[in-house]
């Protein structure tokens, strides 16, 4: 016991909150983050939960082999043999996990919470994950066209996706760029 | 705190006071000059609305406000826009002179227009992005389209890559009422035979878990990498015959043997060059690497075939069978040396027959094979599933 009262004798007094005004950062005086466009936010989060329901039909049909894909096979599109091709794991996880992923995490950096904040670093995970998604799916789409040989109609509307959340994160990342104060 | 119009005139609710004359209020930036979401053609101050701009948040500490602490932060800061550097540059903290408020009119100005001009750059980057994928995606489509080379086209390529006929290759064509025999024998005697045997499961850590269900034209896929002049390959070649002739049917095969001075010298067997295999259950994928002689190369594994041999068999064994991934046999399964200078017909006619060394091993064989082929089909066709028992 002595030794705790001893412990607590010793800590700093507490700064009561109400006093503590935090120092303006040096970007805080020549920028603002004047109120961002709305459609990035409101177009990230409806192509991001139409990916996500895409790659949750994906992941569940992954992991349970007696759903049959909802997918024509005539000509090149053939959704089961992509599915099941060596090219549908990347580092041993299954790729439609990896879409998964990929859906969930953009979901959260497309929030209007996401866009309106101020941190660098999140603009740029968002556009570095879009960068990534994009890469993703155009390798994706290599395999299928010549390693595979055959097009996964499911896949492709998810490579789709991918290509506008990538478009609608570089565009929406240059109009809600920080704007020098007046 | 003046705001410039496209003019560069001061706006209506400009007012020069909150630098010339500190001690009196000035008005919160309000109006259209207030309003952030400003026109892209920049003109800001066109429109004045009475609501109240939003204000920065903690943008401007009243301690740089110069004196005009009775309007609040929002207006003392927007007030003193002196006390508000510019970027990479002092400002200057006691301007009370006109000259110096145009002086940072013109660089707030400044600072706009840069700001303008970065951003439509900015956005004319943006578009050459999404432009540069589109056109590689476009030139991926085009390529195929156009009859680009895939390099999946050669997985059912069953011609030689040398391009040898059967007689080059020491391939006979098959004699009819030999095939007969191996094709029909009775699912009784293989599963007399197999009972209780299996083909070993695939199973393992490392790479071998991680491959994914081996399929191809929709069906589980059964690969098999062979060669020539390969006594095990020639003794595993009989169970295959039998087990998959179950599931569906060969054209064009061949009867050859293995090489005379291997091991179980001149093995008599089926050979797969050059044949097809029709299955509605299953696909059949062969490889046959070699003549019997070993002298010519006959066809070779695809990138991915040969990746996945690799992977799951790191001495590239042969013969190597791989199951859909799900079931693997690399090497001899039964004891074929009874075999060996046997003619192609006195084996054939051991099929069926679980008396002989060589007719119980090949049933044996192609019972365990069947079975675990019934597991990859969902035990279709019934016909034959059913018939082999456990």
């Amino acid at each position: 016991m002595a030794t705790k009262s001893t412990a607590r004798a010793k800590r700093p007094p507490r700064r009561a909150l109400s006093t503590y005004t935090p120092p303006p950062a040096d970007d805080e005086l020549v920028e603002e983050y004047w109120p961002a466009p709305r459609w990035p936010a409101v177009t990230g989060i409806l192509l991001s939960l139409m990916g996500l329901g895409v790659a949750t039909y994906l992941t569940i049909q992954h992991f349970d082999q007696k759903i049959v894909l909802a997918c024509p096979t005539s000509g090149l599109i053939n959704c089961e043999k992509v599915t099941q091709s060596s090219y549908s794991y990347i580092a041993g996880i299954p790729v439609a996990v990896l879409g998964l992923a990929f859906f969930v995490v953009m979901l959260i950096l497309q929030l209007p919470v996401m866009w309106r904040s101020t941190d660098r670093r999140i603009r740029l995970a968002r556009l570095a994950w879009a960068v990534a998604g994009v890469g993703t799916a155009l390798w994706l789409v290599y395999a299928e066209l010549f390693e595979i040989d055959n097009i996964c109609l499911w896949c492709t509307s998810v490579h789709i996706l991918s290509l506008i959340l990538f478009g609608t994160t570089v565009f929406g990342t240059v109009a809600t760029s920080p704007r020098p104060l007046d | 705190m003046t705001v410039p119009t496209d003019s560069g005139k001061t706006g209506p609710g400009d007012s020069d006071q909150g630098e010339a004359k500190p001690a009196t209020p000035v008005p919160p930036r309000g109006g259209a000059k207030k309003k952030p979401n400003r026109p892209s053609s920049g003109t800001r101050a066109t429109t004045p609305k009475a609501t109240t701009a939003k204000a920065p948040t903690a943008k401007a500490p009243t301690a740089k406000a110069t004196g005009a602490g009775a309007t609040g932060a929002t207006g003392a800061a927007r007030a003193s826009g002196s006390g508000r550097p510019a970027a990479g540059r002092p400002a200057p903290r006691n301007s009370g002179t006109k000259s110096s408020t145009g002086g940072m009119r013109s660089s707030n100005n400044r600072r706009q227009a840069e700001w303008q001009a970065r951003r439509r750059r900015n956005m004319i980057y943006s578009g050459i992005a999404v432009a540069v994928i589109v056109v590689i995606a476009g030139v991926f489509i085009a390529i195929k389209a156009t009859g680009g080379s895939s390099k999946s086209s050669s997985k059912v390529t069953v011609t030689g890559s040398n391009n040898l006929t059967a007689s080059q290759a020491d391939i006979s064509p098959l004699d009819p009422t030999d095939a007969a025999k191996v094709s029909g024998v009775a699912l009784s005697a293989l599963a007399d035979a197999s009972k209780g045997t299996t083909v070993p499961t695939l199973t393992g850590g490392g790479n071998i878990s991680k491959q994914p269900p081996l399929t191809a034209n929709g069906h589980p896929e059964i690969l098999y990498i062979g060669a020539g002049f390969c006594p095990y390959c020639a003794a595993e070649r009989w169970p295959m015959v039998v087990a998959l002739s179950k599931f569906g049917t060969f054209t064009n095969l061949g009867q050859t043997a293995s090489s005379p001075t291997d091991t179980n010298p001149s093995t008599p067997t089926y050979s797969f060059y050059l044949s097809t295999y029709t299955s509605p259950y299953i696909t059949f994928t062969s490889v046959e690497t070699t003549t019997q002689d070993e002298s010519q190369a006959l066809q070779s594994p695809t990138t991915d075939q040969a990746k996945l041999w690799k992977a799951l068999d790191s001495e590239e064994t042969i013969p190597f069978i791989d199951f859909a991934n799900k079931y693997l046999i690399t090497g001899a399964t039964y004891t074929s040396s009874s075999m060996s200078n046997q003619s192609f017909a006195s084996v054939a006619d051991q099929v069926g027959n679980n008396n002989t060394v060589a007719g119980k091993g090949i049933d044996q064989t192609a019972g365990a094979m069947i079975k675990s082929i019934c597991s990859l089909t969902g035990d279709q066709p019934a016909t034959v599933c059913s018939a082999i028992g456990t």
